[in-house]
Formats: structure tokens, sequence, C-alpha cells
């Protein structure tokens, strides 16, 4: 019954435990949402340009109109005159030596206030526009960033339209470099086939001019050991009158 | 009495004056709500008269002024050894 209560205990304790024990681990990941509402901090009110209105530097303006519709406009001066005089004279307020310098010091700070106030005012104005100046120029300069970072984006998304053209360059150069390799190949296949060729008809030619030579040196070679040598001396007599025959025919030809 | 607002969310402008008791003891009085109670004393009084762009003497006078006031009150007991007259 113990062990009963406790656990009971926990689970009204741990709702939420509970229920992510339902849901399983991965699942409670991804059901858990963040920032929906909208946000109430941005953006910041700009801050207001002066601040409360107050009345001879001590007392608000709310004061004035709070009395304003029973008394009017003189009510709350009498209202402190009055009690300036009734501390005075039940001696709430006791004068003393300190009266005199307490007068001195408040006249003193009210002449320093009257003339020298608006000086420091505006000095204090230029400081604080300085440093406005500087964390506007750090977020223009943040603004502009981002806008060129935009930008930078937007042309690189524009870009990744036309990687087509890229490709298709791509592509072509490779069908020209295959078509060239082909060519080359096949005028190389050419030229060694024809060189093959060639040194085959070379060596028909040669095979047949060694022929024909050794044919004409072998049938000389003959004819001249089968000239006898009395044909050789009949042959000699013939041309040498066929000669002189030719001479007395060349004579007669060019009278005529 | 019954008023379709309850008591203890009336701002103090707004009770009435019978009502008063009764309200100041449904106020929050745990040291966490007196502490939540001068934080937005502190805040409500800076935001108006010294967290503004153009500022005056006003916003610091009006302190200086109280702390004026509560020193005078808290030396009066010595004080009223020098008043000059015994009878008022």
């Amino acid at each position: 019954m113990l062990r009963r209560m406790v656990l009971s205990a926990a689970a009204a304790a741990a709702p939420c435990l509970r229920n992510a024990a339902l849901l399983g681990p991965g699942a409670l990941q991804a059901t858990r949402i963040f920032h929906t509402g909208q946000p109430s901090l941005a953006p910041v009110p700009p801050l207001p340009e002066y601040g409360g209105k107050v009345r001879l530097g001590l007392i608000p303006e709310e004061f004035f109109q709070f009395l304003y519709p029973k008394t009017g406009v003189t009510g709350p001066y009498v209202l402190g005159t009055g009690l300036i005089l009734y501390s005075l004279s039940k001696e709430i307020y006791v004068i003393t030596a300190e009266t005199f310098s307490a007068i001195s010091t408040i006249g003193l700070l009210i002449y320093v206030v009257k003339k020298y106030g608006a000086s420091i005012g505006e000095f204090a104005d230029k400081l604080s526009e300085q440093k406005i100046a500087q964390l506007e120029e750090v977020k223009q300069a943040s603004i502009q960033q981002i806008q060129d970072a935009i930008d930078t984006e937007k042309s690189q998304q524009a870009l990744v339209q036309k990687r087509h053209y890229l490709f298709d360059v791509q592509r072509n150069n490779i069908a020209m470099a295959l078509e060239l390799t082909y060519r080359e190949r096949l005028h190389r296949v050419y030229r060694e086939v024809k060189n093959r060729l060639d040194y085959h008809i070379s060596v028909q030619n040669m095979m047949r001019r060694k022929e024909q030579e050794h044919m004409i040196n072998w049938v000389e070679k003959h004819v001249v050991q089968s000239i006898s040598a009395q044909q050789e001396k009949e042959t000699i007599a013939k041309c040498i009158a066929d000669l002189k025959l030719l001479a007395k025919k060349a004579q007669s030809q060019p009278v005529l | 009495m019954a008023s379709p607002v309850p008591v203890k969310e009336k701002k103090l402008m707004e009770v009435k004056l019978g009502e008063l008791p009764g309200w100041i003891l449904m106020q929050d009085f745990t040291p966490k709500g007196i502490a939540g109670a001068f934080q937005r004393g502190y805040y409500r009084y800076y935001n108006k008269y010294i967290n503004v762009k153009k500022g005056g003497f006003a916003g610091i006078s009006m302190v200086l002024a109280a702390y004026v006031l509560f020193n005078y009150c808290h030396s009066y007991k010595e004080l009223k050894h020098e008043r000059l007259r015994k009878y008022h």
C-alpha cells in the first residue's frame, strides 16, 4: 500500500514525465513546440521624449490636476503656503543655523540649474546622439551585410538554373574528343595496313627485277659463248661491206 | 459593497473608502510580495522621470527632497529641543 501511495504521488507530481513516457523518446522531441506566441519585447518601444512634468522641480503635475476640479488653479499653491506657515508657526519645522545654510545651498543650486541647465542638457543630448549614431551604424552595417548575403544567395540560386549550359558544353567537348581519337586511330590503322601492303609490293617488284636481270645475263652469256671465232670474222667482213655500200649511198644522196 | 470587479485587483485610487481595510489586508505581505512592491515602485519612478531622452533636474531633485524630508523626520526628536518658543 505504501508503494502504491508513493507511485501515485510521483505520478501526480510529474504529469509531464508520465506523458513523456507514454509518447516514447523520439516522439517527445518531435511534438514539443517552441516560440509559438508573438514575441512581446520586439520591437522595443522607443524611449519617451520627456519625463513626467514637474512643477517647481519638486511636485509632479498630477497633484495639481488632482486638485484642479475642487480648488482651481491656485489650490495647490495655497495648500503649499498654508502648510509652510503651519509648520513654521507650530515649529514642526524648527529654524536653526542650518536653515540659513540650507537656504544658501538651495539658492545656489537653483541659480546654477537655471543658468546652465539648458547647455548641460544639450551636451548630454549630443553625447547620447553620438552613441545612438554608432549603434545605428552597426545596425545598418549588419542589415547591409545580411542583404548582401541574401542577394548573393539569390544570384547563386539563379545560376543553378543555368547549369545545363555548362553540362551541354562539357558533353560537346567530350563528344569531339571521342570523335578525334576515333579518327586518329582509324588513320593509324590505314597507315599500318598500307605499310604492310607496300612491303609486299616492293618485295614482288624486287623479285621480278632480279629474275629479269638474271635471265638477261644468262641469255647474253650463252649468246656470247655461241659465237665461234670463224663466225665472228665473217660477221665483221659483212659489216664492213655494208658500211661501204651505205657510204656510197650517202655520197650520192646529197647531190640530189 | 458587492462590486463586479473583485476588490483585490482594483488599484488604490479605485478602492472605495469602506473597502479600504479589506483591500489592505488582501495585499501580498510575503517577503517576495514586498520585494516585488519595492521593485515595481522603483521601476515606475525610474521609467517615468529618469529613463527618458531629455530628462531634467526634477528626476533627482524629487529623490533628494524626499531624502531630506526623511532625515528631518528622523532627527526631529533632537531638533525639538532647539525650538525658539516652548508654547505654540
